[in-house]
């Protein structure tokens, strides 16, 4: 796929080049905010560093949501929680803190990627991630082939994270989805289905909690 | 010290006025019954006169008069004898009154009157005064007159009360001041005190107001600049960490990549050297990390201390459970048995952030999960005992002796069983420090039988 890639650092990025280049993939690096702006068109996703030398990233990606939908990871020194949800808020699909695995790069990618090429077709019916079975239409949901049983609120919250697997849902999201209004009660209320959803599902892991933020249905 | 300044002063100030009160007392009575005995005196006089003529002359006619317009005017008792002791006038008062008698015998034997106590203004005792009619050395009666005090007593008790009135109004006054000076001279200490413990619970710039004394003054001058001085060392130190570790993440991030990259490529000879170069990368990358988290920790007291939003609340249960389920898969790997902890009825409010209690959390079953070993249990317990929330994460693995676990607070200390495992020593530190910046405590114990147990222990929030 075609990478985009925005980062000041030499070091990381002619690593970035070569690594990417050997998975068989097609970087091209900018070292400004305003190139990543104008190169976007033809990248099938973007890596952006959030400290470049002609202004915050933030603000390049709050001006690249306004234009495109282009995946977006953004790749950076920061991992205060306060740069992740703002990074996520802003229209991230997800935020790796470097320094950052390969394997986890990658499959981070593929994720955004794969998610970005299905927003156009319909929602899968089945969800299926690991050994769990989600059929939204059913409202049914098996774990290694037996039925559990969830509540109404507790399978609206878990078809909600399917529908977006592998990426961050942001509470209010999941709030506004299930609850249709978000009031501040409601929060508290989340939390305690989200751990008797995880509870009954009895798959440790399965949803990760992204503090601050909201949750991830993980592939 | 303000109790015994206050006393010192008021002592002080209440033996001055003492001091000026009680001879100016003293002196207005006397003042008042020396008056009383000279106008009774001058009566006395005359009547003495009237005596000694009615004796030469032999006729008491006038003396009568006089005697009869005089109580009758007055209404005292005037009581005359002659000079055989023989009774010449009596009215409103007998001879057979308490010392009456005395007094005429004395009279007669040509004896002085010798004075009076000074009045007071409870004195109703009416003043009996005597003397001898006649020349000096032949006496041809007595005169007593007994004057009723009750006017001169009220007097007195009238200029007491404007004294006694002025004495406490001075004392008022004197009291006002030594207490508005016991403040003057205290509240800058206080205002110390207070700093001190401000700095000491890490607010930054904790400056206190320049007032009272000049020394005092000074001494506020000093503790203000010293405050600023400690503050900007202490940001100086942390900004370094948090900058020195944030800049080494992209030298970092790069050679991580090149090093995942090299996976696959090497020839099976390099295989040993590249399994231990990734295992010191990632020693690196979470010696970074704590670094930062422990900066970020650090920062934490004094963030909170000046913000002035609500404490906030999180419900100790709920971030358990989420920890909990994301550490299962290490503990699994690990060979760890992580059992969840009975569940509550009701939410368990702490004061505390969801994030910083999730990070302490993170600490503490990072810790068991790694030190514990195979086959051990990692138990997660909490709960409320009063005003406190408190969170037990217990193993059952091999523990730390008691030397070592007084350390285990400490910055980079690790124990020497573990020194081959990867670690940075610097989670408990971290995880201490989140738990004072809340006004809370982490205390690492020994369990019983074996291993360790570490109790968090959070201000609750009343359910």
């Amino acid at each position: 796929m075609r990478v985009l890639l925005v980062e000041d650092d030499d070091g990381v990025a002619q690593a970035l080049l070569e690594v990417l280049s050997a998975h068989g993939h097609t970087p091209t690096r900018v070292s400004r905010g305003s190139d990543a702006l104008i190169a976007h068109r033809g990248a099938d996703v973007v890596l952006l560093d959030l400290g470049l030398p002609d202004g915050d990233g933030m603000e390049v990606l709050r001006k690249l949501r306004q234009v495109a939908d282009t995946p977006v990871v953004v790749l950076t020194a920061r991992g205060d929680e306060r740069s992740v949800v703002r990074g996520l808020r802003l229209g991230a699909d997800d935020y790796l803190v470097k320094p950052v695995r390969l394997a986890e790069l990658l499959a981070r990618m593929d994720v955004v990627t794969r998610r970005a090429a299905a927003r156009g077709s319909s929602a899968d019916e089945v969800v299926r991630v690991s050994d769990v079975d989600i059929d939204v239409r059913a409202r049914s949901v098996t774990v290694g082939g037996e039925p559990i049983s969830l509540t109404a609120k507790e399978f609206d919250l878990l078809a909600v994270l399917a529908a977006r697997a592998g990426t961050a849902v942001s509470r209010q999201q999941l709030m506004d989805e299930v609850w249709g209004d978000a009031f501040v009660a409601v929060s508290r209320s989340l939390d305690v289905h989200m751990t008797q959803l995880r509870a009954k599902l009895g798959r440790p892991g399965l949803l990760t909690t992204i503090r601050g933020f909201g949750y991830r249905l993980e592939v | 010290m303000r109790a015994r300044l206050l006393l010192v002063l008021l002592g002080f100030s209440l033996a001055a006025v003492a001091a000026f009160a009680v001879p100016l007392l003293l002196s207005t009575s006397a003042e008042r019954t020396q008056r009383l005995v000279i106008d009774r005196t001058a009566d006395l006089d005359r009547f003495a006169t009237l005596t000694e003529q009615a004796d030469t002359s032999g006729d008491t006619g006038q003396l009568l008069a006089e005697a009869g317009r005089y109580t009758e005017l007055y209404g005292e008792g005037l009581l005359v004898v002659d000079g055989r002791g023989r009774l010449v006038v009596q009215a409103g008062i007998s001879e057979q009154d308490n010392g009456v008698r005395a007094l005429v015998d004395g009279a007669l034997r040509n004896q002085r009157w010798r004075g009076t106590p000074d009045l007071r203004p409870w004195s109703r005792e009416p003043l009996l005064l005597a003397r001898p009619a006649g020349t000096g050395t032949r006496v041809s009666g007595a005169v007593v007159l007994r004057a009723s005090v009750t006017s001169a007593a009220a007097d007195v008790a009238q200029r007491w009360a404007i004294i006694l009135a002025g004495a406490v109004a001075a004392a008022v006054v004197f009291a006002a001041v030594a207490s508005g000076l016991a403040r003057w001279v205290l509240r800058p200490l206080r205002e110390l005190e207070r700093g001190v413990h401000a700095v000491a619970s890490g607010e930054p710039r904790a400056h206190v107001e320049v007032r009272g004394p000049t020394e005092l003054r000074s001494l506020a001058g000093s503790f203000n600049l010293m405050s600023d001085a400690v503050t900007d060392s202490l940001e100086r130190q942390r900004r370094l960490i948090a900058e020195a570790s944030h800049q080494l993440r992209n030298p970092m991030a790069a050679l991580r990549l090149r090093v995942d990259g090299l996976e696959g490529a090497l020839n099976p000879g390099a295989e040993r050297s590249y399994r231990s170069v990734v295992g010191e990368v990632e020693r690196l990358e979470s010696l970074l990390d704590s670094l930062l988290a422990l900066a970020g920790a650090e920062n934490k007291a004094a963030t909170i201390a000046l913000s002035t939003e609500d404490t906030p609340s999180c419900d100790v249960a709920l971030v358990v459970a989420d920890r909990l389920d994301a550490w299962h898969a290490a503990a699994e790997h690990a060979g760890v048995h992580l059992p969840a902890p009975p569940p509550l009825e009701h939410p368990l409010l702490a004061e505390c952030e969801e994030g910083e209690l999730a990070q302490v959390l993170d600490v503490l079953l990072d810790n068991a999960i790694k030190y514990a070993g195979e086959g051990s249990t990692v138990r997660v317990l909490h709960g409320r005992s009063g005003a406190l929330v408190h969170l037990d994460v217990t193993d059952d693995g091999p523990g730390l002796s008691e030397d070592e676990v007084s350390l285990a607070t400490e910055r980079f200390w690790r124990s020497t069983q573990h020194q081959s495992s990867r670690g940075t020593g610097l989670g408990l530190a971290i995880a201490d420090q989140l738990a004072r910046a809340r006004h809370g405590t982490l205390t690492v114990a020994r369990a019983t039988p074996t291993g360790l147990s570490v109790r968090l222990e959070l201000p609750g929030v009343a359910t």
